[in-house]
């Protein structure tokens, strides 16, 4: 069996266990254990499984999701988001699945400050979704705006993923961060316009309040509600001017999030105790599938499979919509796999002198390759995203609904997509200005 | 044959482009195909720290490891690391570091206890001052945060009243942009390949030594030995020539660096008197407390023949190098090899 | 022997969850402390980076790894599952276990040989200040030999019982209604 052979029957084997109600991180693991096996040898394959997952726990970006998850908890537990959506809800009453588009632009504001699509599904999934859930609006509608709008952190400044992409190609971080803003916005839009079209067609996906809510009413809502905007705004404020970091943020708002509950007196020891105990619960579930991955990664790596799909799909062609077509294939197909950084790593050397060869604007291409890493965030089988979301609510939702709630979030990222390739100047406007 | 090759830098790099790719395409031609390499580069097979234990291992019969992740691994070839504080060229560094690791008995051995076959190292240039500030003076550089990760770059900040602190490699750019960090210390190249020219304002000309890798090619013993002795001269030859393709191309990404970031309107500046005082007084004092403090550090024994021989290749390179005109690749490349590499024999170097 | 397990089992997996929380107030604390020094007195605390990721991650990943394997609370795919009759999602499940058991006990059984090494050589990170890490190695085996323990002990009761749950599913499982 050659290793690309190997490569593909591991692929298939992946797919039908992880169908099958195999935990998915237990089929990457082992699978890749296997395949790395029939590719090197017994020897090689145990020095894998055993280096890599200590690396990658201790991997100082990964520190932020269990502090993320514990502010999530921490700040639904001392009920800092009850009075909020309720304000919003009577607020944004005319438009149809405000609640929903109302979480789209504060995670998004989330995200693009802490620049971890992971960090802002772990906070936000607690802090929205539940509350979308009790207004009955439907799972998937509710999980797929975490979800989707999780994703925008990588695209909106400042962004790991934008650096990396940047030294790896040599590019200039500050064209790429300029690049990403309208690029950002654009898909918030397009997601906001998406959730409205399909509440205003089907009102039962977000009932609407019947209530008419006088203006004393509004007004006392307002009233308890600072809560959680002071939380978000500190955090957003203290990362924009330097203060902590944006992996340091989820510790500073964890705490800040206790010292609110303690203060309103809606928090007891209890429930940090609760929070706590169910953040080390979900990073624990949310690592054995990002364990295995990490093991999978260096098993797509030796059997050859990215390089030799890379050869099959990519045509020499002057045609440079052809070209990002079909990389955009291949990066969505891999991003169904392997998570973002991975698929930079086992493709950039491929693509980039195909694309550096056509002349290609790199900041332009950088943007859509983070979008497309973006997009592999929330595709199944293996979509971060959304196994974060399930790990932070648990039995309340099932993962088909979140990847079904998803599914149309999806077509607007490939709309969105369409129209960054299609137009260039979306994402090339804003650095032509500062040249 | 096919084996796998393994490098934890990314793509862009020389280190990759020059050190791994041509040096992988130049060793299958010379050896006939007889050994080709698969290239896994950025860390995707191996990340830095567990490229020594995946060669080990046999999952890379060659990869590029950085000593200075496996200080307990690697003790002794990291104290030819803290060297580099005092060193202030890249080739000098390079070449006596490589010297050392292929005659220096202990260090020879230190890499086959761990089934590794030394190839020789790369060597950055000089780390500076690159700042958001302007630092030329000592009271300039008091309690300014600065990024460091070596050792002794570390000890000079703290005496001289700075504040070292750790911030992960992808956060440096950030840092420095959200002013959370004042400076780091980096080589020139660094300010093209980290994009760091794009969020710093000046640069501070007082070099604190250069950082010397572990080894750019550590070989896997069991290959090294299967592949016989004719295939063995063939990579030593290339190698020769590749250590001085990749510290030459890494000095024109110096210089390349340098014009952009100053082109960015980045000011070079230069340090007045009681810096520069500072840093001569901490070097000469480092040099006469290094064995002890190794001593201590690492619970090795006196390492005090490992600094001598160093120290002694370290003049002999620097005498070699000033009449040789440093882009003259071919003129470094025949001193490289009649230096150390025709000195290793192939028949028995590293052989199981 | 089966009702002392019944009771000791479960009560071995909350106790390593509820360290691991305690660890996970301490990595906030510390991270806290580390900003406000940084930023009210110019003073980090050395070392900050290395212990979060070395130690507390460490711990906040593998010590609750035997809770989640108690309340099967891995994240699967279960659309096609339910779909199924009954005697394949038996077979289902069991394999599951089994996958996760081989999984599970391949990593713990490397991670013994690792932290014996890294003891051995007393295994350090250089930087601002010298990390011992050693120490930390050592809560993979804790934390994986437990989860392969209690797998053992979930076959045996999927064998007996199937679907049923092991655990009652409690509220600090994430799994409660809102
Ligand atoms: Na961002
Ligand atoms: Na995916």
């Amino acid at each position: 069996m050659t290793n690309i052979e190997i490569g593909i029957l591991g692929v298939a084997a992946t797919l039908i266990l992880i169908a099958a109600r195999i935990p998915i991180g237990v089929v990457l693991g082992v699978v890749a254990f296997c395949g790395i096996t029939l590719i090197t040898n017994l020897k090689a394959a145990l020095s894998i499984t055993s280096v890599i997952p200590y690396n990658f726990i201790t991997d100082w970006n990964l520190s932020a999701i269990p502090t993320f998850l514990a502010m999530g908890f921490i700040a639904s537990e001392a009920g800092l988001t009850n009075g909020l959506f309720a304000a919003i809800r009577m607020f944004l009453w005319r438009i149809p699945g405000g609640m929903a588009s109302a979480t789209v632009v504060s995670s998004a504001m989330f995200a693009s400050a802490s620049g971890s699509s992971i960090a802002t599904a772990a906070a936000f999934s607690r802090i929205a979704v539940p509350e979308m859930l009790k207004a009955k609006y439907n799972v998937g509608l509710a999980t797929g705006s975490v979800a989707a709008a999780g994703t925008l952190g990588s695209l909106i400044p400042p962004s790991i993923l934008m650096i990396l992409y940047g030294i790896f190609t040599s590019t200039s971080i500050a064209s790429l961060f300029l690049a990403g803003v309208l690029p950002g916005l654009l898909s918030a839009a397009m997601f906001i316009a998406m959730i409205t079209f399909r509440c205003w067609r089907s009102p039962k996906l977000a009932p609407a309040t019947n209530e008419q809510f006088s203006w004393e009413e509004k007004k006392a809502a307002l009233k308890d509600i600072w809560a959680l905007p002071v939380l978000v705004g500190f955090v957003l404020g203290g990362i924009f001017f330097g203060i902590f970091s944006p992996t340091e943020a989820g510790a500073i708002g964890a705490f800040l999030s206790a010292l609110i509950g303690f203060s309103r007196r809606s928090l007891s020891f209890e429930g940090i105790q609760k929070s706590l105990t169910q953040a080390v619960y979900g990073t624990s579930s949310i690592f054995i599938i990002g364990l295995g991955a990490s093991i999978y990664v260096r098993f797509l790596g030796l059997s050859g499979l990215p390089v030799y799909l890379a050869d099959l799909l990519l045509p020499v062609t002057s045609n440079e919509y052809l070209l990002i077509a079909m990389i955009s294939i291949l990066f969505i197909v891999l991003g169904m796999f392997v998570d973002s950084l991975a698929i930079l790593l086992l493709t950039l050397p491929i693509v980039m002198p195909l694309v550096i060869g056509l002349g290609i604007d790199t900041v332009w291409f950088g943007i859509i390759v983070i979008k497309l890493l973006e997009i592999g965030l929330i595709t199944p089988p293996v979509g971060l995203n959304a196994f974060v979301i399930k790990s932070s609510l648990g039995n309340l939702v099932s993962l088909n609904q979140i990847f079904a709630g998803i599914f149309w979030f999806f077509l607007m990222e490939v709309l969105t997509l369409g129209a960054l390739i299609y137009w260039p100047q979306i994402s090339l406007f804003l650095p032509s200005l500062a040249n | 044959d096919s084996y796998q090759a393994s490098t934890w830098l990314p793509q862009s790099a020389t280190t990759v482009k020059v050190t791994y790719s041509d040096f992988a395409e130049a060793v299958k031609k010379g050896t006939g195909g007889e050994v080709s390499f698969d290239l896994h580069v950025g860390g995707a097979l191996l990340p830095a720290a567990e490229t020594l234990q995946g060669v080990s291992d046999g999952v890379a019969a060659v990869g590029d490891i950085l000593s200075a992740y496996t200080p307990a691994d690697l003790p002794l070839n990291n104290v030819v690391g803290d060297l580099g504080f005092l060193t202030d060229s890249s080739l000098v560094a390079s070449f006596a570091a490589a010297e050392v690791k292929f005659t220096n008995q202990k260090l020879r051995e230190e890499w086959l206890e761990h089934n590794v076959v030394f190839g020789g190292n790369w060597s950055t240039s000089e780390y500076h001052f690159r700042c958001g500030e302007e630092i030329r003076s000592l009271a300039d550089v008091k309690g300014k945060r600065v990024r460091a990760s070596v050792g002794a770059q570390i000890d000079f900040l703290k005496s001289i009243e700075a504040i070292p602190v750790s911030v992960p490699g992808s956060e440096i750019y950030t840092a420095l942009e959200r002013g959370s960090l004042d400076c780091t210390l980096v080589a020139d190249e660094s300010l093209q390949a980290l994009k760091l020219g794009e969020v710093i304002k000046f640069s501070t000309e007082m070099p604190m030594g250069v950082f010397i890798d572990g080894a750019t090619w550590g070989f896997n013993r069991d290959f090294w030995t299967e592949i016989g002795a004719k295939n063995r001269r063939v990579i030593l030859d290339e190698m020769a020539k590749y250590i001085v393709l990749t510290q030459v191309g890494m000095l024109a990404d110096d210089e390349t660096a340098t014009k952009d970031t100053q082109a960015r309107g980045v000011k070079w500046l230069t340090p007045e008197s009681d810096l520069a005082l500072e840093l001569e007084k901490f070097r000469s004092s480092y040099l006469q407390t290094l064995a002890k403090a190794e001593v201590e550090k690492r619970k090795i024994e006196d390492p005090s023949d490992i600094i001598d021989d160093y120290i002694k290749a370290r003049d002999k390179w620097t005498k070699l190098l000033a009449n040789v005109d440093k882009s003259d690749s071919d003129a470094l490349i025949k001193l490289v090899r009649s230096e150390i590499y025709s000195k290793v024999d192939e028949k028995s170097y590293g052989v199981k | 022997m089966v009702a002392s397990n019944k009771k000791i089992i479960p009560i071995m997996a909350r106790m390593l969850e509820k360290f691991a929380a305690v660890i996970l107030l301490l990595m906030v604390l510390h991270i806290v402390a580390d900003v406000l020094l940084k930023f009210l007195f110019n003073y980090p605390l050395p070392g900050t980076l290395n212990i979060v990721a070395n130690y507390y991650m460490v711990a906040c990943v593998f010590l609750p790894i035997a809770i989640v394997e108690l309340t099967r609370g891995n994240i699967a795919v279960d659309l096609f599952f339910k779909l199924l009759p009954k005697s394949i999602r038996f077979v289902l499940l069991i394999t599951g276990t089994l996958f996760s058991l081989f999984f599970f006990a391949l990593l713990g059984y490397q991670s013994i040989f690792d932290a014996v090494k890294s003891y051995n050589k007393g295994e350090f990170i250089d930087g601002i200040v010298i990390i011992q890490i050693w120490p930390s190695r050592f809560i993979l085996p804790i934390g994986l030999g437990i989860a392969v323990f209690i797998l053992v002990y979930r076959l045996i009761h999927e064998l007996r019982n199937g679907e049923q749950e092991l655990l009652p599913p409690s509220e600090e499982d994430v799994r409660g209604e809102v």
